[in-house]
């Protein structure tokens, strides 16, 4: 055990766990954000993606030693009000099914919007590629990241 | 019993030190030494080239040292599951970077992403593709 401080959605937190501990059982047993989900904990499936710094990451595969001094973001901390344009796109287009893949597949578009602001459609299917969704709701997310990206350049 | 494993030990480390001396002995130059001929030296390069070979044809290095757009997997050298792409700088596609599974170490867990060093696809096609 040791005593490790990681910067949560603004937050600075101090937790005591095994620094190799996977980021993602400190973000949903230590935190309560259970918003990231557990999938596949190997890196596979793109549940438990969250933001380091800006990129996209697997939560499940990262110790938590390795985010300390870093900004890491869960699907909690898109907005707090629902106003992220991925939020509001992903309600209106209504892409979940059953919605457990859904924090993942978010803030992977996230992490895409925010590098690229008009993505065609290879540019998501590069980007989402490791976003499985075993209900198939892969073509509304490509249209709710297109409708996002519309939103954020102010176009809807 | 005390006394049978004093000897023993005694008996391993003089063998030792005989051993050690006699590498130190035979490990040293010889003023008389033949110098090596053309044909020796090339043996000695190729041999040595050999050695490195293996590593450099070994799948941990090629599947990142590819031609094409994205990265190899596995000892087989299928391509990278969720058709990952070399991107841009070589670093990944957009949330999608080698750095969102890989860590700079192999993961804890058993058949988790390896360890990767730079993080990042080699830019161009290493000699050595496809020619060892």
């Amino acid at each position: 055990m040791a005593q490790t401080s990681i910067s949560v959605n603004g937050e600075t937190k101090s937790v005591d766990i095994d620094p190799a501990t996977p980021l993602l059982w400190v973000l949903r047993e230590q935190l309560g954000l259970t918003g990231t989900k557990f999938g596949c904990g190997l890196a596979l499936c793109g549940a438990c993606t969250v933001h380091v710094d800006g990129n996209a990451v697997r939560s499940c595969v990262t110790p938590v030693r390795a985010v300390a001094g870093k900004r890491v973001t869960t699907v909690e901390g898109l907005s707090r009000d629902r106003s992220h344009p991925v939020q509001r796109a992903w309600l209106q287009v209504q892409v979940p099914q059953c919605g457990y893949c859904q924090p993942g597949q978010m803030m992977s578009a996230a992490a895409l919007l925010s590098v690229n602001s008009n993505p065609s459609d290879t540019d998501i299917d590069d980007a989402m590629a490791g976003n499985l969704c075993r209900c198939g709701t892969y073509a509304r997310v490509r249209r709710a990241i297109h409708l996002a990206a519309e939103m954020a350049r102010g176009q809807k | 019993m005390n006394l049978r494993i004093l000897r023993a030990s005694l008996f391993v480390t003089v063998i030792s030190l005989l051993t050690l001396s006699f590498g130190i002995v035979q490990s040293r130059p010889r003023a008389s030494a033949r110098p090596q001929t053309d044909q020796e030296s090339a043996e000695k390069s190729l041999r040595a080239f050999r050695e490195v070979a293996s590593v450099l044809t070994s799948p941990r290095c090629l599947n990142c040292h590819v031609p094409d757009d994205g990265p190899l997997q596995g000892d087989d050298d299928h391509p990278h599951f969720m058709n990952v792409k070399r991107g841009a700088d070589g670093k990944g596609s957009a949330a999608l970077r080698c750095f969102a599974c890989h860590q700079t170490e192999n993961a804890a867990v058993l058949h988790g992403p390896p360890g990767l060093l730079t993080g990042s696809s080699p830019r161009q096609r290493h000699p050595w593709s496809g020619k060892v």
